[in-house]
């Protein structure tokens, strides 16, 4: 399971490093830092591009914004392997 | 808890009058230091295309809240002296005393019988000033004249690219009336622990203007305003809507024991696409039951949102059609409400642009 998210959230940074023709992604590691990284509005793209990403896997709506998504101390978008590990919780 | 239930209230009107003049994201792109690629994610993400503002500074909310109510007494069999109270819902009066709902009572020809007074508050502004005007027929009045909106390009500053281009003028007027039978039920609710992430810092009692309220600063995102101009801070407000919207649906269902299936169309405030769609899919819903487009067309318009959108997307519907339909609010204070209303064959024409020469016929 953490595979398949995993692979998810790497194909969205991907498609959202081209649409925004930025260089931050093009060398992904699970540390790779993603809130200091993006305005809250590109966050809002990962964000929406990551949903519909794991409905089509999963074949239902998985919410993986929260109350805390904005937050800089509690966020789960802080790195990559924390994006994966927080998606991970919610899925299951 | 403030759930509350009414069955002798029924909205009979819905009108709401957009600024004048329509300015695309395109027209503002040099203004806000927006290249393509920018204009095209603001499009694709947030719904940004094209907002109606007023062409003059001069014109108010009461304005187009003025043109709305006229267009109902023009076109509903109603003698407006019958109308015993009016509210106002805005965040922009046309002073900061008296109310402007006093003046209004007697710019529109109302009786001074009339109860008359503002209600501040701005995206939740249609729910709350829609449940008092429904506690207000429960409690006896026959009919009760609604007025909400604000003429946002009135607090938000020129240059902040934050909050302007989101922004767009509106004023709307709702007629409710006594009815036999026609249920409803609001769920409200209020948080002030988040009033500094939405908020005009100065200007009021607590802190007074001074001349350095009047000069443009820098904000941490390098976004310029002034402390007298309306300070949202993005991230909280999205943490806050998506802590709150989803569950007060989940409250709403359980409270008033109706179910998703009986709805016909769910008209929420049009600020956040990312919460329509969320809220859409989360209830499974097509899109053509919960409207997204207002933003897109005709920028925020507070707590004029609502309204417009009936105007904007669903006149036919509400004017032909027997209708149970949700609306929900939620926004600065943090203040946040839903209600599920019945609709029967109510006079609500297409969306109208404000002209300066209103006149009532009657």
């Amino acid at each position: 399971m953490r595979d398949r998210i995993k692979d998810i959230v790497f194909q969205a940074l991907k498609e959202l490093n081209a649409e925004l023709e930025i260089n931050i992604f093009d060398e992904l590691s699970e540390n790779t830092a993603i809130y200091e990284n993006l305005e809250s509005i590109n966050l809002l793209d990962l964000i929406v591009e990551i949903e519909d990403l794991l409905q089509k896997e999963f074949g239902k709506y998985i919410q993986i914004a929260d109350e805390n998504s904005m937050n800089v101390e509690q966020t789960i978008f802080k790195t990559i392997a924390s994006t994966i590990d927080g998606i991970l919780e919610k899925v299951s | 808890m403030a759930q509350l239930t009414f069955n002798n209230a029924k909205v009979s009107a819905i009108v709401t009058t957009v600024g004048d003049k329509k300015v695309t994201i395109e027209d503002e792109a040099e203004n806000f230091g927006y290249d393509n690629k920018t204009i095209k994610r603001l499009k694709k993400r947030i719904g940004f295309n094209s907002r109606y503002v007023v062409s003059n500074e001069k014109i108010c909310t009461s304005d187009l809240c003025y043109q709305s109510a006229i267009d109902i007494f023009n076109n509903v069999s109603i003698n407006k002296t019958d109308i015993e109270a009016l509210l106002f819902v805005t965040q922009t009066a046309d002073y900061k005393a008296p109310s402007t709902a006093i003046i209004l009572q007697d710019r529109l020809g109302l009786s001074t019988d009339t109860i008359a007074y503002d209600i501040n508050l701005g995206c939740s502004g249609f729910i709350n000033g829609l449940f008092t005007a429904y506690a207000m027929i429960n409690s006896g009045l026959k009919k009760v004249l609604l007025l909400t909106g604000d003429v946002a390009s009135d607090f938000a500053y020129k240059n902040d690219k934050n909050l302007t281009p989101l922004m767009g003028d509106a004023g709307s007027a709702i007629l409710i009336e006594k009815t036999n039978s026609s249920d409803s039920y609001f769920v409200l609710h209020s948080d002030g622990s988040g009033y500094q992430n939405l908020i005009i810092p100065d200007a009021g009692c607590r802190n007074k203007v001074n001349a350095a309220s009047l000069i443009p600063m820098k904000d941490n995102d390098g976004n310029l305003r002034r402390s007298i101009d309306m300070f949202m801070n993005g991230g909280e407000i999205f943490n806050f809507t998506i802590k709150v919207v989803p569950k007060m649906f989940d409250e709403l269902f359980e409270f008033s024991n109706v179910k998703k299936d009986e709805i016909d169309y769910f008209v929420l405030h049009q600020a956040n696409r990312y919460i329509l769609q969320n809220i859409a899919k989360r209830l499974e819903l097509s899109d053509d039951k919960l409207p997204m487009k207002t933003m897109t067309v005709y920028g925020n318009q507070n707590s004029s949102s609502i309204p417009g959108t009936i105007n904007g997307f669903l006149n036919e519907q509400f004017s032909n059609e027997k209708l149970k339909v949700i609306f929900a609010g939620f926004g600065i204070g943090l203040s946040w409400g839903v209600c599920v209303v019945e609709i029967d064959n109510i006079y609500a024409p297409k969306i109208k642009i404000y002209t300066i020469n209103t006149k009532c016929s009657i």
